[in-house]
């Protein structure tokens, strides 16, 4: 912690006893002090400003009149005393709420009340600034490191992706460098899982969130022993409620107001080639699948509830859907940051009409083409509007 | 009670909660990042205001978004589930839910948030 103290500076003062006069000698002659300490018996009593003296003193006849009276009148009788024990944090935040003007002007430095030096507005404030920048600089550092984790545990599923879907696609786009978005990949000889996950939040907290959701999922495959998306998702959701203790907020007002009420939205596909069939379970996200052309595609909905929240109930039942598998069947999984992407010519969201549009729109082109297409109509919708949310978009052809 | 105002922001929206005239209006985009900390007063002083004398009178609540996180999302539940209730305890409330033109998110969102209050009376509007 630095201290005060440490930026005290002990210029000489002056008592209450000087004159104006001396008081501006006192300037000419210390050119690189600003501010003049004003201290009787050893206890700070005011503070002159070389700006506010020199402004009155060029006024006509101040010399005449105010020259050999006390310094004492031109002196900010209430400045900005600290204890050179103080923090910088703490007087940098006791200045700036003051109604007094120590970031201009400065404070005095007391020891056990007694005068021991001035520390400048100016030079608290490079402080201030220095630390603050610091600080960021730490915390960065901290979340480009931890991006480099959630990347790092995309590596299992990316794998799985080259393996059993060799054409496949991927957008991740985390908002704030980690985020709460998240794309999951597993396969076997003639199966196939797919899952698309957006835990609440983004950012730390979302990323938090997708340790604790690809974690019980993982859990849920084990236990549940299969890759079933209806049933993975009630598993996951008992699992996350438990967890987070959620459970028990359930009966509360709806209202979580202190502890935790997160969860997640998913989308969760199934391609079963010996059943020759997609199956799909959807929390709030749905999948888009296309089959030969690929000009039209098709909505499967999601079920409602989120998964793993307060009001969730452990016996949640999300709906599965199966529609028939075809060699080079299309389909695209995605979260809400592209949904809900507000547009520069129209502030409203992107939506799903438009979302599966964009699918459609690369007539007869190959999986790339089909891609970029899909994005960049999104990223024109987007144009010169922020980013609102972490953004996912996996699309593959089987 | 004192009116509660706050101006719109980058990530929050306008808040106008009139005791008075009996209106609390939301309006703009939600993504705060802690947004359960946004809406804590909102909910508590609906809350008090459920308490004592919601009853007298129709209150009519205007929600207009153009964008909502999730986890605002979390939050405007609870504001509803509390709006529902003091509606199944007698009060009148007429929830209003405004949408551009077009823009099915905010109207699925609204239908989404809204459907299961079986005591509210609402509209979701377009427009």
């Amino acid at each position: 912690m630095v201290r005060i103290g440490q930026l005290a500076i002990a210029c000489p003062s002056l008592t209450p006893h000087h004159t104006c006069v001396e008081a501006l000698d006192y300037f000419s002659s210390h050119p690189a002090y600003d501010i003049l300490p004003i201290v009787d018996d050893e206890r700070p009593v005011g503070l002159i400003t070389r700006h506010l003296l020199q402004e009155r003193f060029s006024r006509p006849f101040h010399h005449e009149l105010f020259g050999n009276k006390s310094c004492s009148r031109f002196m900010d009788r209430q400045p900005l005393l600290v204890d050179e024990g103080d923090s910088i944090t703490t007087v940098g935040a006791v200045a700036a709420s003051d109604s007094r003007r120590a970031l201009q002007d400065g404070v005095i430095v007391t020891s056990n009340g007694k005068y021991r030096g001035t520390c400048s507005g100016p030079v608290l404030m490079q402080v201030l600034a220095d630390m603050q920048v610091e600080r960021s600089r730490q915390v960065l550092e901290g979340v480009r490191y931890a991006s480099r984790i959630q990347r790092a545990f995309l590596h299992t599923s990316n794998e799985n992706l080259a393996e059993h879907l060799p054409r496949h696609r991927i957008f991740w786009e985390p908002r704030d460098m980690v985020g709460g978005d998240y794309y999951f990949c597993r396969g076997d000889q003639d199966r196939v899982f797919v899952a698309v996950l957006d835990c609440t939040g983004h950012g730390v907290p979302g990323a938090l969130m997708t340790m604790i959701m690809s974690a019980n999922l993982e859990a849920s495959i084990a236990e549940v022993d299969s890759w079933h998306p209806s049933e993975l998702l009630s598993n996951i959701n008992r699992r996350a409620r438990a967890a987070l203790g959620q459970r028990q907020r359930a009966q509360m007002d709806g209202a979580a107001e202190q502890g935790s009420d997160d969860g997640m939205d998913a989308s969760l596909v199934l391609i079963d080639r010996r059943n020759r069939r997609l199956q799909f379970a959807g929390a709030r996200l749905p999948v888009f699948v296309s089959y030969a052309g690929h000009d039209s595609w098709m909505c499967l909905p999601a079920g409602r509830p989120g998964v793993g929240y307060a009001d969730t109930p452990d016996d949640t039942e999300w709906p599965i859907s199966e529609t028939p598998l075809e060699e080079g069947m299309r389909v695209a999984l995605a979260t809400d940051g592209l949904f809900d992407q507000i547009g520069e010519t129209r502030a409203i969201a992107y939506g799903k009409a438009r979302f599966a549009q964009s699918l459609g729109a690369a007539t007869g082109a190959g999986l790339q083409d089909n891609f970029e297409e899909t994005l960049s109509r999104y990223r024109q919708w987007q144009g010169t509007q922020s980013r609102r949310d972490d953004a996912t978009l996996v699309m593959f052809e089987v | 009670m004192e009116r509660l105002t706050l101006a719109a922001t980058q990530f929050t929206p306008l808040v106008d909660f009139d005791y008075a005239s009996r209106a609390l209006t939301l309006q703009g985009e939600s993504y705060p990042e802690n947004a359960a900390e946004f809406y804590r007063p909102i909910l508590s002083a609906l809350r008090e205001y459920a308490s004592d004398g919601a009853q007298s009178g129709k209150t009519t609540v205007t929600l207009q978004f153009a964008y909502v996180n999730s986890s605002s999302t979390r939050s405007l539940q609870q504001l509803l589930t509390l709006l529902d209730a003091a509606a199944r305890d007698g009060a009148s409330i007429e929830v209003r839910w405004l949408v551009e033109l077009d823009d099915d998110v905010m109207t699925e969102l609204g239908v989404d948030l809204l459907s299961d209050k079986s005591s509210l009376s609402y509209e979701i509007v377009s427009r």
